[in-house]
């Protein structure tokens, strides 16, 4: 039985923000919270798909709203602890197995925070395989799955349990009830029961984040496909309907780089041609730590190495590839180049 | 008239004097072993005797120090905190969870949680309750806290709570130290609120040495204002610097890269300050020092102080060489003060980079350490200091590398290709950075992306010009020092913190 500990929470920890590709929120943010309750609790047990059991009913689990906001309205228990009472009382007869909704960014470690409190297993797997902005961006989207009913609470104790008609409704409801919730709240949805999971889970990616953050503490990182490394010498950030969007410029020894993002990074050009888009896991590090850069953290003057690693293989197929590729981001490449 | 530059460090206090064109006149070093007005002297002395000085021709005097620093370093003279927290939602996570026990047990006397706060749009997380408050610091001064430090939610936007926080708490309890956090810190919680705590436990220590400074230095003859530099090269009343230290925890890496870069005459490069016990690099950009944004770390604590990047080695002037087999290790044990009882140089067991320079620079034999040997560990030594200046720089192979700091008239002239610029008056770079910072006037807020932004922030620096002038700076020659804006991304209303500092001479 594989274990989350105060041990080797800096392995998820920064793993998970490797695999967050800039975005997803900086894993930070939740480090010092949950290494405070797994002192108060102990450790966290983590279950591989094949020890799933027929009665067990999965719960991904993800903070919403905005980073920031998180930070400082810092989280408490009882979010956490009503968002499972209310989900207790709806499924009875159910174990309750615990996963993230998101394993890039700082969502890799949101359902840990509950299982330390109750001594509840997660599942190893995720719904995305790295971090993406919207809610459709994952494989129970992509597979149509019918169920579009979703848990919010709040940091004062508040519980919102609704059902969507579509999936943009899901996300618009989801977001009004968080805005309402003080801009960061406790957010479940996709529930499945085992028989479910194939339309469900992006397996081992816990493992894989675990395995990533190991290689970042060595300092080695062999996954990660090395672009170049260079200075950024320019950064351009702006706010567009909620989203963190922009460009870095990455010069290196010889060539120019030029990197978009939208919270993630998306796309990457060597002069004019493109090298790298989504669903590819394009990342930042600083070059003598090996941290990963989030999109907000960019600026002028930082040592960064650019590299890549391949997503999960369920993007590889058409239907995901067209939810996530840059046409789905509405980029228009003939207006992103560098000049 | 010229101004005076102090640079009050562990072991020397210097001093330099520098005309009405930042130009470096003369300067001395004095030991800071007794009390801060008998090394004055002795200072003022020196440069009397040496330079004909008159403490008349001093129109104003900035001092740097690493009082803060060393203080926190040394956990010596720290005020026992008493951490009160304004969050409505009670957080499980207590303050201070993630410190070094040796701080946190030296600083933390007490903590308590009460209602209080605010969300992001101002509206009430849960109402402040005077009563509730006042029992909670009765409660924080029963545990024996000497200084009080307020975080509430959201104060970065919202500073109510934290407003009328102290204000009933001075009603009540008198005049007790009290720091709210949003004076020091932006949004951020948990390293605001370190911050704040850092600047609580601090306050004893410069009031303390700081409370009769000018009335020492009007003793002295001075007939002028002194003021105390900060982490971002700025300046300081010292009524400030009293109330808030922990803006001058990190002033000396600033002066002494400020100070080389004028020295030098170079806008760009690196600065490499080699002192007894450790050798700082720094990046200057601009002729200002490249600052880590975000996640700066103060003994191991993280907070929100804008502090120069500097990477630091434990290998110094007085750091114990040992030979390996082939190779050498130098540090990370250093002689420090003893350096001139166990040295080779004085019949000591020890062999230090100091007695490699001695040997050097009289190209004579020591019985126990050759000229021939001593070249090769200066070579190691000069080896590791420029592999760091490339991992700093990889792409500019040619920026000069500048070397100043006492320690680094170890190294002789010939080891030294023309990368290497050591500047005259090297030894006090510091005090002639101290000397060269300026006064500055501030805005630091958060605004409404939404509104006219443009408008919004040429009204703030106008602020922030008026604030540099209101503080004594001549009008033209004011100039913009620094200009940010960070978005707040993913906020319901797009909002922006905007930096501005603007900052002229006296």
């Amino acid at each position: 039985m594989k274990q989350l500990s105060i041990e080797n929470l800096a392995y998820l920890s920064s793993g998970a923000a490797l695999l967050g590709s800039g975005g997803g929120g900086d894993p930070v943010i939740l480090t010092d919270f949950l290494h405070y309750l797994l002192s108060q609790h102990g450790p966290v047990d983590i279950i591989s798909l094949a020890e799933l059991k027929p009665d067990d009913l999965v719960v991904p689990l993800a903070m919403i709203g905005a980073p920031l906001v998180c930070i400082e309205r810092i989280p408490n228990q009882d979010m956490f602890v009503q968002l499972f009472t209310q989900i207790k009382r709806d499924y009875p007869d159910k174990n309750i197995v615990l996963m993230p909704a998101e394993i890039g960014g700082c969502n890799a470690l949101t359902p840990f925070l509950l299982a330390s409190i109750y001594h509840l297993p997660v599942l190893d797997g995720d719904l995305i395989g790295r971090a993406f902005p919207k809610i459709n961006m994952c494989k129970p989207a992509v597979n149509k799955v019918s169920n579009l009913q979703a848990y919010v609470s709040s940091a004062l104790g508040e519980c919102v349990h609704f059902v969507a008609h579509s999936m943009p409704d899901l996300e618009d409801q989801a977001r009004q009830i968080t805005m309402r919730f003080g801009c960061s709240a406790a957010f479940s949805t996709f529930i499945f029961t085992a028989d479910q999971q194939e339309k469900y889970v992006i397996p081992n990616s816990i493992m894989r984040a675990f395995e990533l953050g190991r290689q970042l503490q060595a300092k080695q990182c062999p996954e990660a496909t090395l672009i170049t490394a260079g200075v950024i010498t320019e950064v351009e950030h702006r706010i567009e309907n909620g989203f963190l969007m922009g460009h870095a410029i990455i010069r290196s020894q010889a060539e120019t780089y030029k990197i978009l993002f939208q919270n993630e990074y998306l796309l990457v050009f060597k002069g004019q041609e493109i090298i790298a888009e989504s669903p590819t896991i394009i990342s930042l590090l600083e070059t003598r730590s090996k941290t990963p850069i989030a999109s907000e953290s960019l600026r002028y003057g930082l040592q960064v190495e650019l590299v890549s690693l391949a997503p999960p293989a369920f993007w590889d197929t058409p239907s995901a590839l067209a939810q996530v590729n840059r046409t789905a981001f509405g980029m228009n490449v003939e207006d992103l180049k560098y000049e | 008239m010229n101004k005076l530059g102090i640079d009050v460090g562990g072991t020397n206090i210097d001093f330099a004097v520098v005309d009405q064109h930042d130009q470096l006149l003369y300067g001395t070093k004095v030991l800071s072993n007794r009390d801060f007005q008998s090394c004055f002297l002795e200072g003022i002395k020196a440069l009397q005797e040496k330079n004909r000085f008159k403490v008349s021709e001093i129109s104003t005097i900035h001092l740097g120090t690493t009082l803060a620093i060393n203080s926190l370093l040394e956990r010596s003279s720290l005020a026992k905190v008493g951490v009160l927290r304004i969050a409505g939602h009670a957080p499980d996570l207590p303050p201070a969870y993630q410190w070094p026990l040796a701080y946190r047990d030296a600083i933390l006397a007490a903590y308590k949680n009460i209602p209080g706060g605010r969300e992001y749009d101002n509206s009430t997380l849960k109402a402040f309750d005077r009563q509730l408050c006042l029992a909670a610091v009765d409660e924080l001064l029963q545990q024996g806290a000497e200084s009080i430090a307020i975080t509430s939610v959201f104060s970065p936007f919202y500073a109510d709570d934290e407003l009328t926080a102290a204000a009933c708490i001075k009603a009540q309890f008198g005049d007790i130290p009290i720091t709210l956090s949003h004076r020091v810190g932006s949004l951020g919680f948990i390293t605001r609120e370190n911050t704040t705590i850092l600047n609580a436990t601090l306050q004893k220590v410069l009031r303390k040495s700081f409370a009769n400074l000018q009335q020492t230095l009007n003793e002295l003859g001075f007939n002028c204002e002194c003021f105390i530099t900060q982490n971002n090269g700025t300046l300081l009343t010292l009524a400030e610097a009293i109330e808030f230290p922990v803006k001058t925890i990190a002033s000396g890496p600033t002066n002494s890269i400020k100070g080389a870069c004028k020295l030098a005459s170079c806008a760009d490069g690196i600065v490499i300050d080699i002192g007894g016990t450790s050798t700082d690099l720094g990046l200057i950009q601009n002729g200002l020092p490249l600052y880590s944004l975000g996640g700066s770390c103060i003994a191991d604590i993280s907070c929100q102080l804008l502090t120069p990047d500097v990477n630091s080695l434990a290998m110094g002037g007085g750091s114990i060489i040992t030979k390996i087999n082939n190779t050498y290790q130098i540090g990370p044990t250093s002689l420090g003060g003893t350096l001139f009882e166990s040295c080779l140089s004085v019949g000591g067991p020890n062999l230090t980079l100091y007695d490699v320079g001695r040997v050097l620079n009289a190209n004579t034999d020591y019985p126990t350490l050759s000229v021939s040997e001593a070249e090769r560990i200066m070579q190691f030594y000069l080896g590791i200091i420029k592999s760091e200046a490339r991992r700093l720089l990889p792409l500019a192979t040619n920026v000069p590398i500048l070397l100043v700091g006492g320690g680094s008239a170890n190294i002789p002239d010939n080891l030294l290709n023309n990368q290497f610029i050591r500047p005259n008056n090297f030894a006090i770079a510091n005090a002639y950075g101290a000397a060269l910072s300026e006064i500055a006037g501030e805005v630091d807020c958060i605004i409404d992306c939404n509104e006219d932004r443009d408008r919004i922030l040429n009204d703030l620096e106008a602020q922030a010009i008026k604030a540099a002038i209101q503080k004594g700076a001549l009008p033209a020659s004011v100039k913009i020092i620094e200009k940010k804006t960070l978005p707040l991304h993913y906020m319901p209303t797009p909002k922006q913190r905007v930096l501005i500092t603007e900052a002229g001479k006296r």
